[in-house]
């Protein structure tokens, strides 16, 4: 949670999320690469150290000037490995030191697997097969970079720059269907539903008690619920109301147990199932959008319920003008906010997007607010 | 006209599809009327998927009933290929390697008839500029997940262009990133958002229709 602060971006993040006004609409930075590549460092050097990461998001923050915070102060590319059970090629090693990272979705997972998640329990599983059949060590990585939580935690609040998670909550579907791929984990859906359902269950248990007991015992105010593939348009309501939603549910009613703000990282569209989203705890969720739900169908339906975060496209940031980053953004808080929205890009920033675009989406919450 | 194969395609029912399959190819089917039979499936469940009543998983599903039919019969998926609805050459551009979304609209378009030539990931612009001369495609499909890729989506509209054959083709954009606006920018014909979007622009491409 977000507690009262004299701080003015504090005090406008915690009001966005109770939907109360705003003497201006919260401009929230999520960069990642972007940070590293508009400060002029490698990704190779970015992803060296989560406290080097953590400094270029600072760096990044403060070149902006006028943004209210950053999503994520920090990040290790193994966590990608370790929410979705798939390999990345890494900038310096599988990709040239300044290229981007890649997710190579090969389908690492069998069938068979899903016996052995039960048998071995989640845990066990997720170490062996990521060391095993992804990349030695990758496991271990993750475990390293969640160590430096505190670290990276009182570096930023030592800079003064505010932000907004230091966890990702992970869905067991992300996670397997990672794993199997999209496709094969459909028609696993399809053929084997009780199977999947039943390792669903076996994971769900504990499943995430360190990520949210993590990010309460760091005082961080959020901590992502991720979904990509477990969107609405993805899947067909059978499955979406078997296979997503109850899990999705649940852990928002955890987070927001442990005081942490639910950050419901929604890319894709999800503009179906909007409606469901009424279901959860008023006022105290994040929806983070990624231009491909429609934001103002979010505003109708849950402008009363929960904050709406987003949703500048990333196309529009990497390939538009400034002009145009602009009026997307001015017309986006017309119809979206002032209250309720905090402005971001839809998902990441792109690493080509120039700042002179990151510049524009921000100068138009400050023009609006004016 | 075998209703019954149609609907359990429809519906998603696949060992009642492989058993339709198995019962017509016994009473002495030939595998073009049982093809036909399943592609009017494929059609309904485009139709049910542009009204919102599917979604991309039926169409996943549908597409894998679909070939385990044609498999049922003895044949692969070039076997969907009518000769009627033309060559779509497809591929992940240059520098990015992401394939999931590729391979869906490759299978959904060759279940809709389509032949398709699939050049894979981190595909250079030369590649595509041979495939549509050896192939004689009237349609190119470029896939992208990173932003970062765009660069390369424009130089393999610019090499085919060179290749003069920028006017025989219609050159269609897919992937999480892209728009209509990204389309015209880049100098590509259209932008599609899912895999029905693919095969109604493909149609509309080489029959001037719908899907």
């Amino acid at each position: 949670m977000i507690a009262p602060s004299s701080d003015p971006r504090w005090e406008r993040l915690r009001k966005a999320v109770a939907l109360e006004p705003v003497d201006k609409v919260p401009v929230c930075l999520e960069g990642v690469a972007w940070s590293a590549r508009v400060i002029g460092m490698s990704l190779k050097e970015f992803l060296s150290d989560p406290l080097v990461a953590a400094q270029a998001n600072i760096d990044a923050f403060e070149l902006v000037g006028n943004a209210d915070c950053v999503n994520n102060p920090t990040f290790d590319l193994s966590s990608l490995p370790f929410l979705w059970m798939t390999g990345v090629k890494r900038p310096g090693f599988e990709v040239g030191e300044d290229e981007p990272w890649q997710v190579e979705e090969s389908g690492h997972m069998t069938t068979d697997d899903y016996d052995r998640i039960i048998e071995m329990g989640w845990p066990a599983f997720q170490a062996q097969f990521l060391n095993e059949r992804i990349r030695p060590g990758v496991f271990e990585e993750f475990i390293s970079f969640l160590q430096a939580g505190p670290a990276v935690v009182e570096k930023v609040n030592a800079s003064g720059m505010p932000y907004l998670s230091m966890a990702i909550i992970i869905q067991p579907f992300e996670s397997l269907c990672g794993g199997r791929t999209f496709s094969q984990f459909v028609l696993d859906l399809y053929r084997m539903p009780d199977k999947v359902e039943e390792v669903m269950g076996s994971m769900f248990q504990g499943l995430n008690d360190a990520a949210i007991g993590g990010s309460a015992a760091l005082g961080a105010p959020g901590a992502w619920i991720g979904g990509w593939r477990s969107a609405s348009k993805m899947l067909a309501q059978p499955l979406w109301d078997r296979f997503v939603w109850p899990y999705v549910s649940e852990l928002v009613k955890q987070v927001d147990a442990a005081g942490v703000i639910p950050i419901l990282h929604f890319d894709s569209d999800w503009t179906r199932d909007l409606p469901r989203l009424l279901e959860l705890p008023a006022k105290k969720c994040i929806l983070s959008l990624d231009s491909m739900t429609d934001i103002r169908k979010a505003k109708e339906i849950l402008g009363d319920h929960m904050c709406i975060m987003g949703d500048v496209p990333p196309a529009l940031l990497s390939s538009g003008t400034p002009e145009q980053v602009y009026d997307y953004s001015s017309k986006l808080i017309a119809d979206v906010g002032p209250s309720g929205l905090i402005l971001q890009s839809g998902c990441d920033i792109p690493v080509d997007a120039p700042l002179e675009n990151v510049k524009a989406m921000a100068n138009a919450a400050e023009d609006a607010a004016s | 006209m075998n209703e019954s194969l149609t609907t359990a395609l429809v519906e998603m029912r696949e060992d009642d599809v492989l058993a339709a399959v198995r019962a017509a190819k016994e009473t002495g089917a030939a595998p073009a009327e049982i093809i036909a039979d399943l592609q009017a499936g494929m059609k309904q469940i485009g139709d049910k998927y542009e009204a919102e009543e599917y979604y991309l998983s039926e169409l996943i599903m549908s597409a894998e009933i679909f070939k385990r039919a044609l498999e049922e019969l003895g044949l692969d998926e070039s076997a969907a290929d009518t000769g009627t609805r033309g060559t779509v050459v497809l591929g992940t551009v240059h520098t990015d390697i992401h394939d999931i979304g590729k391979n869906i609209v490759v299978s959904v378009l060759s279940a809709n008839g389509f032949k398709v030539v699939d050049l894979g990931v981190d595909v250079p612009a030369q590649k595509f500029v041979e495939a549509v001369q050896e192939s004689g495609a009237g349609v190119v499909g470029l896939s992208c997940l990173l932003t970062t890729a765009f660069p390369a989506m424009r130089e393999t509209i610019a090499a085919l262009a060179e290749a003069g054959l920028r006017d025989t083709v219609t050159v269609m954009i897919g992937g999480g990133p892209v728009s209509a606006d990204l389309a015209q920018q880049l100098g590509a014909d259209a932008a599609g958002a899912s895999a029905q979007e693919a095969v109604i622009l493909a149609a509309k491409a080489v029959e001037g229709g719908a899907a």
